[in-house]
């Protein structure tokens, strides 16, 4: 607990972070997912849709240093996290086969300069939805995955290696069969790319089946989403399931809808990186389902 | 009088290049029985597609397609309208004839690299 009061002490007086987020709805403590896991306060990071490889001056003349900047801003937190996820768009994509896997090497060189050293991928569909994953698999291992921490289980799921951005069947029988291994107090906290729910159709911002997960997790009343692919934070509900998008490493995009056309925003020279971050997220230890997300910028202003 | 009842298809080149990324040439219509009109189009990655007008009013649009590389898929989500075009195996999608507007397309199958950026829309004007 003393950990919690002086990092939450630490970002106060250093001006970092910014909005804070809580979400759930607190369905109570002692649900803790993973059996003899004791639930414990603790913090992640997330960093999402890096496009290691995109270049676009007029959207972001530091492509090629954000990435590393965002890596040194990590390294910097005084109090390090348990773990970073990236979720997905790790690496612009591109037709060629041998510049994707240049791409993928490139990004996993800069990020292997985290000083915390357990680091989760998944990918997105820049990343894997070309060649069914073949590449992504190479470098970061199966894109889908489950595991547990301090009394939470992680779910990440894939809807990019299938080009249609599905999760597929066989995915979703997967998901099935893991979540019955839980009771439904679990805590349980999933990672994906692309949002589960309809978010902006319009723009491709939606998962052809992810109703279907959805479903399996509804359940549940202790579940979260984190995911990318939107390049913005966004917040919304799905009964009582929160989803959390999180900004990109490269460039932000419109809000849903706002704009006729989905197009990078320009990069505004007199406010550097504006709309680029990532966040921290605090697993509390008083509630099931209770989450405080702090948005960091790229660097500081 | 005739005018106020002639409705208008406007199949926007970027329209399909939205499913597109494009499509390549082929989009020719013919009028087919009296309670239809048929548009096929051939979809391949990064072309220009072409542009289609002129439907009556009450006639709905069957839109035939197929793929001249790899799959594409056409959405239109204001219609509640989706429909694979793939090699070699010809899909047909109907979109109803009643409502004005422009509906928004964009390619919901990974196809090539900048399709993202790809999208269009069908117009339907009074």
């Amino acid at each position: 607990m003393a950990a919690k009061f002086d990092r939450r002490e630490f970002l106060r007086l250093a001006g970092l972070g910014g909005v804070v987020f809580a979400s759930g709805l607190g369905f109570g403590a002692n649900a803790a997912a993973a059996k003899g896991q004791k639930q414990e306060e603790f913090y992640w990071v997330q960093l999402s849709d890096s496009h290691w490889g995109f270049e676009g001056p007029a959207v972001n003349p530091d492509a090629k240093g954000t990435l590393k900047k965002a890596v040194d801003a990590v390294n910097s937190l005084s109090y390090q996290p348990d773990f970073v996820v990236f979720t997905g768009d790790l690496t612009h994509t591109t037709d060629d086969p041998v510049e994707r896997r240049k791409r993928l090497t490139g990004f996993r060189d800069i990020v292997a300069g985290l000083k915390v050293k357990t680091v989760r991928f998944m990918p997105g569909e820049h990343d894997a939805s070309l060649d069914r994953g073949k590449a992504y698999r190479e470098f970061f291992g199966e894109p889908n995955y489950t595991f547990d921490h301090k009394g939470i289980h992680f779910i990440v799921l894939d809807n990019v290696s299938d080009p249609a951005a599905m999760i597929g069947e066989a995915q979703l029988g997967w998901l099935k069969t893991d979540l019955a291994r839980f009771d439904k107090d679990a805590r349980i906290v999933v990672f994906t790319h692309r949002p589960l729910f309809d978010l902006y159709p319009q723009w491709d911002w939606a998962t052809r089946d992810g109703a279907k997960a959805i479903e399996l997790l509804m359940p549940f009343p202790n579940v979260t989403v984190f995911y990318g692919h939107i390049h913005q934070e966004h917040h919304e509900m799905t009964g009582h399931i929160a989803h959390h998008a999180a900004k990109s490493l490269i460039f932000p995009l419109p809000a849903p809808g706002s704009m006729p056309k989905r197009q990078p925003i320009p990069w505004d020279a007199a406010a550097p990186y504006k709309g680029l971050g990532f966040r921290d997220v605090e697993a509390a230890a008083e509630s099931a389902n209770k989450y405080e997300i702090n948005e960091y910028p790229v660097q500081k202003a | 009088m005739e005018s106020r009842n002639y409705v208008v298809w406007i199949i926007n080149a970027t329209l399909l290049v939205a499913l597109l990324v494009s499509v390549a040439a082929a989009l020719f219509a013919k009028p087919e029985t009296a309670g239809e009109r048929i548009v096929a189009i051939k979809v391949k990655c990064s072309e220009d597609g072409p542009e289609d007008s002129s439907n009556k009013k009450g006639v709905p649009l069957i839109l035939q397609l197929s793929s001249l590389d790899v799959p594409h898929g056409l959405n239109l989500p204001d219609r509640d309208v989706r429909t694979d075009a793939l090699p070699g195996k010809p899909s047909k999608v109907h979109v109803a004839s009643q409502q004005t507007g422009r509906f928004k397309s964009h390619c919901d199958i990974s196809c090539g690299a900048g399709q993202e950026e790809l999208e269009g829309a069908i117009v339907a004007k009074e």
